[in-house]
């Protein structure tokens, strides 16, 4: 076996990934396979028995690790007045501070519990853009909050926040108002970390004392990740494509290594010293960057890179990685679940995989100056490794990064060495430091400039759907016939290679023309509607899109819910987008998306009313089609599937904004073969009579409950006329409105056969082929 | 071997395994089950059917079934077997073994080898005796390359490996620069056979890493025969052209 090591990390996150999914019977069959192997290969037995150890450390950490719970959890929603001290240095962000926070004593309706837990703490601003308070790391402090527990993923392409946190031994986070927060004083984290943090402070002082505030962020951005920059900026920053410099990275800790390096050469350092020194600084990195999995990964593998020069034996960049990989992920095996980790790992490996065999290519063009060619077949190898995990995780890719960074990366070497330079000269003669930072200044206002043209130029961007399972394989498959790891230079293997990439190609493209039954899934967009309607034949259609309340600020729902559900959908695009009412927690979701995501058609009421007025002239001017939907409407969507439109008329009038406007929801009944779904909006209980007066056809088999499961809807006469199989309820956790109301629940309960609440379950799915019902639901 | 060096050794090649690159063009190597890239095992001068019957040289003179050494010269051992010619290619691969300490290579083209003599319809073997390096020499290298190779073979054969009976009595420079007669003459008398009561009536056979004029194996097969040994094989990981 070659690399051991490769293959035991391997088998040891397949452990992790199964024991995410709960997937114990594949768990029960690989072992037997395992143990199988160990008596058949009797000759091989240690290296199966490893494996077999690797899969089940792999999955038992897995599930431990995911089982771990908040010792506070049985004070969820409450509000508490908690006393802790603060651990790490509290990261400012736009509207709050995040910091973490290690509990000392929790006091609750005069009774002390003493509870020791690290929670992440958001200390909310009572003024919308600045904070008054000041604390930093080792202060003691204390505060009201009001602890919840981190969701995980509700909804397709969702964000799981729980599983995240858990990777940062977080299992709670705590809302705090910034009026409630007392520093009662100060106390030492333990030698190392007061003296790295004293170091970082004194490094952020020189940095703000010499740079403008614009460069000086941009610094503190690249040294230590600190993600304080002005947004216009990082804007700048993340459409040309070089965003990957502002966390810190392998490439960091590669630049801070060769720059000690040069240095103790310089000095004339003896080699154990110049071991000792390089370890220092990158255990001095770590702490400072909070331990982040790429600094320490860099790290890991740049001993194991020293070490291997000291016994005289060939480096193996992949034996390397995966150490690094097993030391990592051991203690805190969900950090694979992480797209920093996955983009740290994955980049690493494929620049050891693919760098050498893309600079052979570069460096057959003609002119080619080799160390463009190198940074070229470094860039290009780190991109080509992570682009699926990229799509999957920020849904575009950028064409111009090759170019950027090769503009950048030498800029940024440069810049790290002036400004590491300018901060230890700053601290021994002022003078020559000065004269560093001056020269550095330079060098910012080109970062910043290459970053302001090339995300200036239209079109720098991609959006793309993730990979299906099999055009990933036949990606992978394709790199490596590319890098010459396939040989394709040898007959037999080359027509191997054509018939097995043929193959996937017609599988591919046959599994998405094949049609599918029709998929409808209710997004849980917290208080509001929101359901993405896919056809067999891939036309997709949304109704209504949620949205924020005002008070939530700048927080978007198409951001956070909408367009992640549509992209791992691989829907980019959409045919039909309908608005049921022109209320918030229906439309402003879908105002968002315009311009985000291209819109055939949007379908509105017809009734007069000015804020829809405004938005119909708005979108007619951006080339969407506007369709006034009036009772009686009949949609053809797909073959065997229309829509009917059961109300509103045309030309009703509102005087009650919030009354009417709710009762003028579109209704739609939409039919497919035997099956069929109401969507109601928020019709209320005069809405529900008309439709049952004028003889509507409302019966169904699955049920958008009206107005978010309120008393005033749902009135038995009209649950009796629907009678759904299936009722779905569109509500946010703890609303502000008491939906649902407990009463209607009780109706459906004893109306329908199963109950879905967003609330509880997250994004429903509901899957038919006209004649079967299935459902599927994102929690539990 | 201690089982602590043992275990030492396995922890490093699971770190630093020696082959995760292509011995001769340093291309990673990922799918390869070989020590050389899919490329470079073809530029390898793999010895293939028509050898010489005698040394096993991928050379045949005349009419005859020798090479041309093997037609004028008599040799003091009864058959040999080679696995590839040393060209600039066997040449690099012997390097990276002796001079780069990769054991492991030797010990895998050395399985490579015994695999090859279970082919042979050769008698019994009875020990395998690695040609010896004079302890200054094995010293200063750390490691006998015939050994490594000596220890793949017994993957297959396995018959006893045998150290410290055929021994190394004079350290003589580098053949490296010599002629052939040169080669002889330096050769002279540097080996003996520790316990003569152990070889008498024996099959053995020799390993080295490589057989160019054949006077090391030459002097050793003497040695051997003269102690009263029964026959002589020897196997190599390389063999010379001419
Ligand atoms: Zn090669
Ligand atoms: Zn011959």
């Amino acid at each position: 076996m070659r690399r051991p090591l490769f293959n035991i990390l391997a088998i040891y996150i397949l452990g992790i990934i199964l024991a995410k999914i709960h997937n114990y019977i594949l768990i029960i069959i690989l072992s037997i396979i395992l143990l199988g192997l160990i008596l058949l290969y009797r000759n091989k037995k240690l290296i199966f028995l490893l494996f077999f150890f690797s899969l089940l450390t792999g999955y038992f950490t897995g599930i431990i690790h995911i089982n771990r719970e908040s010792n506070l959890s049985f004070l969820e929603n409450q509000k508490v007045l908690i006393q802790g001290q603060v651990i790490q240095p509290p990261l400012i962000k736009e509207d709050k501070i995040e910091v973490y926070i290690r509990t000392d004593k929790i006091v609750k309706d005069g009774k002390d519990y003493l509870i020791e837990e690290k929670v992440l703490g958001n200390i909310y601003f009572y003024d919308e853009s600045k904070s008054n308070i000041s604390i930093s790391e080792g202060n003691i402090i204390r505060f009201q909050g009001r602890i919840k527990l981190p969701k995980e993923k509700r909804n397709p392409g969702g964000f799981d926040y729980s599983t995240y946190l858990k990777t940062k031994n977080v299992y709670s986070t705590l809302s705090i108002g910034e009026e409630s927060v007392e520093v009662l004083g100060k106390k030492s984290l333990g030698m190392v970390r007061d003296n790295a943090f004293n170091i970082k402070a004194n490094i952020i002082k020189v940095i703000e004392e010499n740079l403008s505030k614009d460069h000086g962020d941009l610094l503190k951005g690249i040294i230590f990740g600190e993600k304080d920059l002005d947004n216009s900026i990082r804007d700048n920053f993340v459409d040309s494509g070089i965003a990957h410099i502002l966390a810190v990275s392998g490439l960091h800790v590669g630049f801070l290594v060769s720059f000690v390096y040069f240095i103790t050469k310089i000095l004339r350092i003896s080699n154990p010293f110049k071991l000792i020194i390089i370890t220092m600084v990158l255990a001095f990195y770590i702490v400072v960057t909070g331990g982040v999995a790429s600094v320490i990964r860099a790290s890991i593998m740049t001993w194991i890179y020293l070490f291997s020069r000291v016994i005289s034996k060939k480096y193996d960049g992949i034996s390397a990685l995966s150490l690094a990989g097993l030391i990592i992920l051991i203690p805190n095996p969900l950090l694979i679940f992480t797209a920093s980790f996955q983009l740290s790992f994955l980049a690493a490996f494929s620049i050891i995989l693919f760098y050498s065999p893309i600079l052979e290519y570069l460096l057959k063009i003609r002119f080619m100056p080799p160390v463009i060619g190198q940074l070229l077949a470094v860039t290009l190898a780190a991109q080509l490794g992570t682009l699926p995990i990229s799509i999957f995780h920020f849904h575009q890719l950028s064409i111009i990064s090759p170019i950027t960074n090769l503009l950048i990366i030498p800029s940024l070497g440069i810049l790290l060495i002036t400004s590491i330079g300018g901060i230890c000269f700053y601290l021994l003669t002022p003078f020559i430091g000065k004269y560093l930072f001056f020269l550095a200044g330079f060098i910012f206002q080109w970062v910043l400039k290459i970053a302001e043209f090339f995300s200036s130029l239209s079109y720098s961007t991609l959006s793309l759907p993730p990979f299906t399972i099999i055009g990933l394989i036949i990606y992978i498959f394709v790199l490596f016939i590319i890098a010459n790891y396939i040989p394709i230079g040898i007959k037999k293997v080359k027509r191997i290679s054509f018939i097995v990439l043929s193959i996937l190609v017609i599988i591919h493209f046959t599994i998405l023309l094949i049609p599918r039954p029709l998929k409808i899934t209710y997004l849980d967009v917290n208080q509001g509607d929101s359901a993405i309607i896919e056809t067999p034949n891939k036309i997709t259609i949304l109704i209504d899109g949620g949205g924020y309340p005002e008070y939530q600020g700048k927080r978007k729902i198409s951001k956070d819910v909408l367009l992640p559900a549509l992209y791992s959908k691989r829907i980019n695009s959409l045919d039909l987008v309908i608005i049921s009412h022109p209320h918030d927690d229906h439309m402003k979701g879908i105002e968002e998306l315009i311009g985000e995501i291209p819109i055939e058609a949007i379908g509105v009421f017809d009734i007069d009313y000015k804020y829809m007025n405004d938005f119909i002239e708005e979108i007619r001017r951006r080339g969407i089609k506007v369709i006034k939907l009036t009772e009686g409407n009949i949609i053809k969507v797909d073959k065997n599937i229309s829509m009917e439109v059961l109300s509103p008329k045309s030309n009703a009038i509102i005087v009650d904004e919030q009354k009417d406007i709710n009762n003028l929801s579109i209704v739609i009944r939409l039919d497919y073969n035997n099956s069929s779904f109401l969507f109601t909006g928020d019709i209320q209980e005069e809405t529900e009579n008309t439709l049952i007066d004028m003889e509507k056809n409302i019966k169904a088999d699955v049920l958008k409950v009206p107005h978010h499961g309120s008393d005033t809807s749902s009135s038995e006469v009209f649950l009796a006329g629907v009678r759904p199989r299936i009722s779905i309820i569109s509500v946010g956790e703890s609303n502000n409105f008491n939906h649902p109301n407990p009463d209607v629940v009780k109706l459906l309960e004893d109306i329908s056969i199963r109950i879905y609440r967003t609330d509880k379950d997250g994004a429903v799915e509901v899957i038919t082929n006209g004649d079967w019902i299935r459902v599927r639901h994102y929690i539990n | 071997m201690s089982t602590f060096d043992e275990i030492k050794e396995i922890l490093r090649e699971s770190l630093f395994p020696s082959d995760g690159q292509c011995v001769l063009c340093k291309r990673l190597l990922i799918f390869e089950r070989s020590p050389f890239c899919f490329y470079c095992m073809g530029k390898v001068h793999w010895i293939g059917e028509s050898v010489c019957e005698k040394c096993g040289k991928e050379e045949i003179y005349g009419h005859t079934r020798l090479c041309l050494d093997c037609n004028y010269n008599i040799h003091n051992y009864h058959q040999g077997i080679a696995l590839f010619t040393y060209t600039r290619e066997g040449k690099k691969i012997i390097q990276d073994i002796k001079f780069q300490g990769n054991k492991k290579l030797g010990r895998d083209l050395g399985d490579k080898l015994g695999q090859k003599i279970k082919t042979k319809n050769w008698d019994e073997i009875h020990m395998i005796l690695p040609v010896p390096l004079h302890p200054n020499r094995e010293r200063e290298r750390g490691f006998n390359q015939s050994w490594e190779i000596a220890r793949g073979i017994t993957k297959s054969i396995s018959s006893p490996l045998v150290n410290n009976l055929l021994i190394r009595v004079r350290d003589t420079p580098h053949q490296t620069d010599l002629t052939k007669r040169e080669r002889e003459r330096n050769i002279k008398n540097a080996f003996s056979v520790k316990d003569q009561q152990l070889v008498v009536g024996k099959t053995i056979l020799l390993v080295d890493d490589v057989y160019t004029t054949g006077s090391t194996i030459n002097e050793c097969g003497k040695v051997l025969m003269d102690g009263g040994a029964e026959k002589v094989y020897f196997a190599v990981l390389a063999i010379g052209q001419r």
